[in-house]
């Protein structure tokens, strides 16, 4: 990652705080003690802790996906379907195959990641490369794969008795295995490891990962040079798709050991959140989802305390992606550093003379 | 309107600039301290290579850009030109080189965007403006049809277009960012008449180019930029075209010349009545025939968008052709993909160099192997890229080709036009090349590095590698063809041998006149 694009994301982290305070003063309250909460929340004890990293797993996941989908230029912003299907997958699976424990899970996972990939493939076999229609596409997809669901669940699934849309619980060999019983942080974090080493090394060690990233970069330019974009694009939406799925499959196994309508509070949109403010580096999601996974436990902490609501939290993840987003808030605020510094400098008066006409 | 009557041996002055300079990033200083003044009734040139500062100056006049220090005062009064806006109000209109007109619209509806005539009611007043434009066309004698759609006009005549667009808005001072750069050498005559007259009647024009030609045909004095600052002012009457380049470039420099080299008895590639349809099912290249010997450089001549892109993109299988065979060394290639045409050796230098040629936001090296990237030695196998390898040919390479940059790692974005094609360059003549296409491969090139890259294309055609060149820069075909193709619509002309090839000939084949010397 340039370090230019380390600079962007951490003066828009700043700035987002400085804005968020201002928005919580405005609500009458003191920035200063909401901030304490999150970090209290976050680290107060070592659950607090523990469940800021159960937090933390899907976003990594998606923030993957959306890495390595933005690196090669590709809009997927079908994540949260991506997630939903792999959910389902992986709950059906661990449903029907009674595998003992390594290999119920593991197989659940791998049969969510493939369902996820093929599920992102099919609006890109229909759309191809065209950049708006790919998005087009993948957005619908995300409210067919929440009917589709939703329909399957109801239809084959359902518990009975229930008053939620929602299977019983899976095998027990396909129960992704928590480390404490009392948080949520369980053995997704491996699965999450490892992928950020295998996309790293994807992405930067391998001929096809250059290709991608030069596809990201200027697709005209690898066209020329006789690359399929096609065939890359279609790639590039199996592998995002996959790992998008990985994040609910991970939720489904071990958190809720079931398919829950609803299970998902955005874990696809907040994987773009993720990734954007990353700058789309593996080993930045890390780092952005521990960030988004320490507001979102907060969040909750700060219910209870009654600092600031879970709605305030989306207030400040909007406007981190507000302002790394916006180059133009940067080249203004750096032309007037800039200015300032040259004036100093110089100590250079100009005669304001604007004539109208 | 137009006034006539103003003393011309008075040498008024209507526009100063004193002491401009701008930086950019604090470092680079694109102007330093230039000095400037613009008469009424000239033609003024400004003359530099690519990257000399001519743009950065025009952008300050033109209000698009503020100097750090220095002022500008226009009929004597300062003005600070904060925004294009007041440039045009104070006077000052600019012909962009890509003409910023909408081609669904007609002349007239595009020259009054933006300052529309308007009825009692507030509706478009197309009759009252379409009187006033054919007013102000007739007084200056810029023949246009107003009602004319602009995707039917010529390049030529939509620049026409531009520029009584800026007479409608009153501008007394026109600059024209190389305004020939499209032009065949008929339509840019017929520019130069236009000048001529809109100077007659008391405009002032800047006119910015690198074709040293051109300033002894319509400018009265010149003034010549290097490295952003300014080299000299002078009059063609006072200086001969040796000197003015010498001034330009710093340093004498000589052009590289086709020398006499036996061509190859084997054909390379065999282009046989080819047709490529474009949008709407139109023919954009008709029928094309010819073939290119070992070690042969075909220049392929034409005014842009006659289809020559798009008989590069059918030989390097980017565009799929409706009929018509294409054979690389007897072998026919028309139906294979991209990758395999590439391996089989066949180079290319698109003609967008930043488009199409290099990522610009990626380094030297990642650039250096785009084509051979997942080939030995430069990925060791599928899951590993051989990064130290790769940095090792890039760095021979920026040697080889004298790439001007502090080492291999840096972004081609913050490269000069003449190295970033270097890079294009060194990329595509590897060892194994045998056919090249070089579509433009001096475009915003500095002059140094295009007669390098001109002298490296001849080397690669004497070691024996077929060359089909594409050009619009004519003065470059005739230099390092050694024969030339014609294409107009889609179409072959015809065509010339080198040493016979002329401007005048290659322009009027250009122009769709089927009088060269056919062979």
């Amino acid at each position: 990652m340039k370090k230019s694009r380390i600079k962007l994301s951490l003066f828009s982290l700043i700035l987002a705080l400085f804005l968020f305070s201002l928005a919580i003063l405005a609500t009458g309250r003191n920035p200063i003690s909401a901030y304490w909460a999150i970090i209290t929340g976050s680290f107060g004890t070592l659950k607090d802790f523990l469940n800021v990293l159960a937090y933390m797993l899907p976003l990594i996941m998606t923030g993957l996906g959306a890495s390595v989908a933005f690196q090669s230029g590709v809009f997927n912003i079908g994540g949260e379907g991506q997630v939903l299907v792999g959910g389902l997958a992986s709950v059906i699976v661990g449903l029907l195959v009674p595998f003992p424990a390594p290999w119920g899970y593991l197989f659940a996972m791998m049969v969510g990641f493939l369902t996820g990939a093929l599920w992102a493939i099919l609006p890109t076999l229909l759309a191809g490369r065209n950049l708006t229609s790919l998005s087009v596409a993948t957005i619908m997809m995300n409210s067919i794969a929440a009917l589709l669901t939703e329909y399957i669940v109801k239809q084959f699934f359902q518990r009975e008795g229930a008053s939620n849309t929602e299977t019983v619980v899976v095998n027990e060999g396909s129960i992704l295995p928590r480390f404490f019983p009392s948080t949520q942080f369980n053995y997704g974090i491996f699965v999450a490891i490892i992928c950020v080493i295998i996309v790293t090394w994807f992405l930067y060690k391998t001929p096809f990962g250059f290709s991608l990233r030069a596809m990201g970069n200027n697709p005209k330019a690898v066209q020329q040079a006789g690359v399929s974009i096609y065939k890359r694009t279609l790639a590039t939406m199996f592998i995002s798709g996959g790992l998008f799925a990985l994040a609910g499959s991970i939720q489904c196994l071990a958190i809720y050991k079931r398919f829950v309508m609803g299970f998902s509070p955005g874990y696809g949109w907040d994987g773009i959140t993720v990734a954007t403010l990353a700058g789309n580096s593996p080993v930045g999601v890390l780092l952005s989802a521990f960030l988004f996974g320490m507001l979102r436990s907060a969040s909750i902490n700060m219910n209870l305390s009654d600092q600031v609501t879970t709605e305030m939290i989306s207030v400040l993840q909007g406007l981190i992606v507000v302002l790394v987003a916006s180059p133009v808030v940067w080249t203004v605020l750096d032309n007037i550093f800039y200015q300032i510094k040259v004036r100093v400098l110089l100590l250079f008066t100009k005669k304001k003379g604007v004539e109208a006409k | 309107m137009p006034e006539t009557n103003f003393d011309k041996t008075e040498h008024e002055v209507v526009l100063t600039c004193k002491d401009l300079c701008k930086c950019y990033g604090g470092v680079v200083h694109a102007s330093k301290h230039v000095d400037f003044d613009l008469r009424r009734g000239e033609v003024h040139a400004f003359l530099g290579e690519n990257g000399a500062g001519k743009s950065t100056l025009m952008k300050m006049l033109y209000g698009i850009e503020q100097p750090d220090e220095g002022k500008i005062y226009i009929n004597g009064k300062e003005i600070v030109l904060s925004s294009s806006a007041v440039a045009i109000a104070n006077g000052i209109g600019m012909v962009h080189q890509e003409l910023m007109l909408i081609p669904h619209l007609t002349v007239v509806e595009n020259i009054i965007l933006g300052q529309e005539t308007k009825t009692k009611v507030g509706t478009l007043n197309l009759r009252a403006a379409h009187k006033e434009i054919k007013n102000l066309a007739d007084a200056y004698g810029l023949e246009i049809d107003l009602n004319a759609l602009v995707e039917k006009l010529s390049i030529g005549q939509r620049q026409r277009v531009e520029i009584i667009k800026l007479l409608y808005r009153k501008a007394d001072i026109l600059i024209l960012d190389e305004p020939t750069a499209l032009l065949t050498p008929q339509e840019s005559d017929a520019l130069f008449e236009v000048l001529r007259r809109l100077k007659e009647m008391g405009k002032s024009i800047i006119f910015i180019t690198h074709k040293l030609r051109e300033v002894y045909q319509i400018a009265d004095r010149m003034t010549v930029i290097r490295s952003g600052k300014i080299v000299g002012v002078t009059t063609p009457q006072e200086t001969n075209v040796a000197e003015l380049a010498q001034m330009m470039v710093g340093k004498t420099v000589s052009g590289s010349r086709r020398t006499p080299h036996p061509i190859g008895s084997n054909i390379v590639l065999d282009v046989k009545n080819v047709n490529v349809l474009g949008f709407d099912n139109i023919k954009v290249v008709d029928d094309v025939s010819f073939s290119v010997r070992a070690g042969e450089v075909l220049g392929v001549a034409g005014i842009e968008g006659n289809g020559q892109t798009q008989l590069a993109q059918a030989i390097l299988g980017l565009l799929k052709t409706k009929s018509g065979s294409i054979y690389l060394e007897g072998k026919e290639i028309s139906r294979q993909s991209t990758k395999k045409i590439r391996k089989a050796g066949v180079g290319s230098i698109p003609d967008d160099r930043q488009g199409m040629g290099l990522i610009l936001s990626m380094r030297i090296f990642e650039n250096m192997v785009l084509n051979e990237y997942d080939e030995k030695p430069f990925a060791k196998n599928p899951v590993y890229e051989d990064w130290g390898c790769i940095k090792e040919y890039a760095r021979e390479k920026i040697e080889d080709y004298s790439i001007a940059t502090a080492n291999e790692s840096v972004y081609v974005s913050a490269l000069s036009g003449g190295n970033q094609q270097k890079i294009v360059v060194a990329r595509e003549l590897t060892k194994d090349c045998k056919l090249l296409i070089a579509a433009q491969p001096t475009r915003g090139v500095d002059i140094a590095s295009a007669y390098y890259i001109h002298s490296r294309i001849l080397q690669a055609a004497e070691e024996g590698c077929a060359v089909v060149m594409i050009s619009s820069d004519l003065d470059e075909l005739i230099r390092v063809s050694d024969r030339i193709m014609v294409m107009f619509r889609g179409k072959v002309m015809g065509f010339v041998d080198g040493d016979a090839a002329t401007r005048e000939g290659l322009g009027r084949m250009m122009l769709g006149e089927s009088d060269g010397e056919s062979i």
